[in-house]
């Protein structure tokens, strides 16, 4: 019997889908197919050059060191168009087996993204804690576009170098996203920094990513993600597996220093995930993703690290904290004598447009 | 790779090595002057057992999934902010699973189980009750709470020192002890108001959770009192199964307190019964039989009813009774215009009861003593073990009149005994309103007040009960029960809100017992005494009165 929530849904989805001919829909459903498609193994292994063999089963670890997970986020407060205020917040929490020790917020700040002004932001800490000394400097349009998430990453390599710090030899230190990628070459002398100190203190680390855009196929971009997960499943159905896809011909990507896997870290789990070993991490991957699988059981998550659901949940900033926080800020304007067309008049238009919700 | 194999090996130790290469200056945020705000599970940011919200009407706190707290469990709650610091006491009213987590994810069953008791908790609504605060000179005083308790207060079980008040309050009839959820709390006696019980009470519960068992511990208790001298009223038992007396199938009966048995008077139809040398023979004399008695039996015809009100004018004295059934008595009737099918049936009624009531003498009557030694503030047991639901009503009839009677005359005299609680079993059948009521019962739920009489009713259908007779009911000691519509019919009524009791009046267990009176602040979670332990204890309160063995000859009546 359906609910009376899903009937909701039912009756909304057909009141919205008079907006669009169902034959689109089915057309876009048959293209999709093509990608969620059952994967040929010989065809699969002719385009990436992972074999079935290459799977490798993860022996869940119980180990009595520390686990950090960093997470961070970023919301607009207030968009004037040319400027814009975000709340970011960075951090980390830090478990012992499946006890959660401490969460520590290294940034819950406010961010003025102004084109001209920006600098000095991300300078006080690219100099003040890594030690960089070229001026910070965004080279493109699009890249000043994007400021605020290059200083929420910056925020969250903070946070990652000061998990760092505090973690002991033996522990390991999950970051939630993935050390290559685009925040090249911007990040990677900070990332060189982290790393080195984490390897001077013996200290594991991880980057876990949520989402993936590298795809494999001719023709149409297949999720390789997906397509691996698959595969792997298909060789170990029991067992949580990993498999390096460093070396593979899938990988586009150009070297970022260490070595990439994708894993399925619980035979339940619904996703398998894309992970960056930094190169000594690397060395003891099997050992270090036995630890993390045997810590992504939790009921909350399984088959992903419960440290970082924990830090994604803590580190996010809510819609509600994001309209008290604009609430204040209107309160600190009218304070400085603005009124509050004023204020109104300034904001971007499509913030006027979003305030007014249809039902 | 051949480096990558050696990294594998490397173990935390040979890590731990290259530590030496940290330096000793400031790193991270600490170069910047800066450090992390951390949370971490100390005391001072440990979630539970704090009052996170909600209003002056329910309060909210969070307690680890894994706690075991229960529904009707009392807690206090330490509000630092008034000078004198200052207590709220609530009661839990519901318990529900929580989490900070939207959505209904974890309703799936998967993983190895919740990581974060902090984030996955059980949430628990109690009722605020009211608040002990200091009064100057260090004195202690509970009273209804006109604000909340300050945001994270902290909240503790509440234990005896937080329930000293309430010993303050309770009355003088014990009747079993303060209960915490299913935790007694031994130190605090439950005991009801001796001045409330002319303001009727109600016992209510379904079959098996302790009708009888309350009513035995009640009657011991005013029996102490009544043995004292320190008796406020009389109770009157009526029992039709026999089972006060001595018990029934392995329980005892109120005559095995051998230590206030003068505070006892019995009367039996049984002969065996009889046989004790505190029991006597039960009798009524036929002129104190009225036509209202029998009136109250039957469902009459309009006809017949209206004979039966000519009767007290057609015949004279105490006679009618015998004067109806002879033919002379029928002719006399027929000869004031009723039917002689009207007056037949009339007198094969009064011969019916006649019949079967064989307590009714031509010469003696126990009713002048029942009166007597309930206006001496005894508690009288009518033991009618052999009669059936009718007579039982109609002697009920009969002793509630004369009772009622004998009270309005001493009142209107000035020379008023003490009061009297007449105790009804099933008592729906005369207090159920409309047709089916006895209008002599209804008359004491409404006035009998005014003349020192109370009900006390026992029923395990409230539902069934008027609901204007029911809210003249002030002291309410429910036991249990399982319909609704009785729950429903009791909040409707009850002089304190029981409305948020609901469900642990459903989840009440044999013994356990809501009291809701007067004088005592808030519906008191109660366990009442277990007959047999209470029997001992009062039995062991001092050396047993004697008791002679009657032997053949048995007494004559008062």
């Amino acid at each position: 019997m359906l609910s009376a929530f899903k009937i909701a849904i039912y009756i909304d989805l057909q009141l919205h889908s008079e907006m669009i001919e169902r034959d689109k829909l089915a057309e876009a459903a048959q293209a999709l197919r093509e990608y969620l498609a059952p994967v040929d193994p010989n065809e699969f292994e002719a385009e990436t050059g992972i074999r079935g063999g290459d799977f490798r089963e993860i022996v869940p670890q119980e180990f009595d060191g520390r686990i950090f997970a960093i997470d961070g986020s970023n919301v607009v407060v207030f968009d004037l168009g040319a400027v814009s205020l975000h709340r970011i917040r960075a951090g980390y929490v830090v478990y012992r087996g499946t006890e959660w020790q401490k969460t520590a917020v290294t940034c819950d700040d406010l961010f003025i993204a102004d084109r001209e002004d920006y600098r000095r932001h991300f300078d006080r800490f690219r100099r003040g804690i890594f030690g960089l000394t070229e001026p910070f400097r965004l080279k493109t349009e699009e890249e000043l576009d994007r400021m605020p998430t290059f200083y929420r990453d910056l925020q969250e390599h903070v946070a990652l170098f000061e998990a760092v710090l505090e973690a002991e030899a033996g522990d390991v230190v999950l970051y939630d996203g993935s050390f290559s990628l685009w925040r090249e070459p911007y990040h990677r002398e900070i990332f060189d920094r982290i790393f080195e100190r984490a390897g001077e203190r013996g200290v594991y680390l991880l980057a876990i990513s949520k989402s993936s855009q590298l795809s494999w196929g001719r023709g149409i971009a297949r999720p390789l993600l997906r397509s691996v997960d698959r595969v792997g499943c298909a060789a170990l159905p029991e067992s949580p597996w990993l498999v390096r896809l460093s070396g593979q011909r899938a990988m586009r990507e150009v070297p970022w220093g260490g070595e990439t896997f994708a894993a399925r870290l619980h035979p339940g789990s619904t996703h398998a995930f894309r992970v960056d070993a930094p190169g000594r991490t690397a060395g003891s991957i099997d050992e270090v993703l036995g630890r993390i699988a045997f810590y992504s059981r939790s009921s909350e998550s399984p088959g992903y690290p419960h440290a970082l659901f924990r830090t994604h949940q803590e580190m996010k900033i809510p819609i509600m904290e994001r309209d008290f926080t604009r609430l204040s800020l209107f309160e600190e304007l009218r304070g400085l004598g603005f009124s509050e067309g004023e204020v109104r008049g300034a904001l971007d238009y499509h913030e006027i447009l979003d305030s007014i919700k249809r039902r | 790779m051949a480096e990558m194999a050696e990294m594998a090996n490397l173990s935390d130790e040979r890590w731990k090595e290259n530590r030496g290469q940290q330096s000793a200056s400031p790193e991270g945020l600490a170069r910047i002057g800066q450090k992390p705000q951390t949370i971490t599970m100390d005391e001072s940011s440990n979630p539970y057992f704090r009052i996170i919200s909600k209003d002056v009407r329910e309060y909210h706190f969070i307690v680890p999934s894994e706690e075991w707290v229960e529904l009707g469990e009392i807690v206090s709650i330490h509000d630092r902010r008034a000078e004198r610091g200052a207590t709220f006491l609530a009661r839990i009213t519901d318990l529900r699973h929580d989490s900070n987590y939207d959505g209904n994810w974890d309703t799936v069953i998967r993983g190895d189980g919740f990581y974060d008791s902090d984030q996955i908790f059980c949430r628990v609504v109690a009722e605020p009750l009211g608040c002990i605060t200091k009064e100057e000179g260090r004195r202690e005083r509970f009273r209804k709470s006109r604000t909340i308790p300050a945001k994270f207060s902290p909240v503790t079980r509440a234990e005896k020192d937080e329930f000293r008040f309430l010993g303050e309050v309770m009355g003088d009839i014990e009747i079993g002890r303060l209960r915490n959820g299913s935790r007694d709390v031994k130190e605090i006696a439950v005991a009801l108001h001796s001045d409330a019980m002319d303001h009727h009470m109600g016992v209510f519960a379904t079959t098996g959770m302790g009708k009888s068992n309350f009513m035995k511990v009640f009657a011991a208790s005013c029996m102490k009192m009544a043995s004292a001298g320190e008796s406020k009223f009389g109770l009157l038992i009526v029992d039709p199964h026999g089972e006060y007396i001595f018990g029934a199938e392995g329980t005892k009966g109120l005559l095995h307190i051998d230590r206030y048995r003068d505070g006892i008077v019995c009367y039996s139809t049984d002969k065996r019964h009889q046989k004790d040398p505190l029991v006597s023979q039960l009798t009524v004399k036929r002129s104190e039989i009225l036509p209202g008695d029998i009136e109250v039996l039957y469902d009459w015809t309009p006809a017949q009813r209206e004979a039966l009100e000519a009767v007290s004018r057609v015949f004279y004295g105490d006679g009618w009774l015998d004067d109806l059934l002879t033919p002379e008595g029928a002719a006399k009737m027929i000869a004031e215009g009723f039917h002689e099918k009207t007056v037949g049936r009339i007198g094969r009624t009064i011969r019916t009861i006649l019949d079967k009531n064989r307590y009714i003498s031509d010469l003696t009557s126990s009713i002048p003593g029942i009166v007597n030694n309930l206006l001496a503030g005894k508690v009288v047991l009518v033991d009618i073990p052999t009669l059936g639901e009718r007579s039982e009503l109609f002697l009920l009839s009969i002793l509630s009149r004369s009772i009622l009677d004998r009270y309005k005359m001493e009142s209107s005299e000035g020379a008023r005994g003490k009061r009297c609680l007449i105790t009804v079993e099933e008592a729906q059948r005369v207090l159920g309103g409309g047709e089916g009521s006895l209008a002599r019962f209804e008359s004491i739920a409404r006035e009998g007040r005014k003349f020192g009489v109370g009900l006390s009713a026992i029923t395990q259908q409230p539902k069934l009960i008027d609901k204007q007779l029911l809210s003249q009911f002030n002291t309410f000691v429910i036991l249990g029960l399982a319909d609704r519509n009785d729950r429903t019919r009791l909040e409707e009524s009850a002089k304190q809100d029981l409305s948020s009791l609901d469900v642990e009046i459903q989840t009440l267990e044999k013994g356990e017992a809501i009291v809701s009176t007067l004088k005592i602040p808030f519906p008191v979670p109660a366990r009442i005494h277990l007959y047999e332990e209470y029997l001992e204890r009062l039995n062991g309160e001092g050396p047993a009165e004697e008791r002679e063995e009657r032997r053949g000859f048995i007494p004559p009546p008062d």
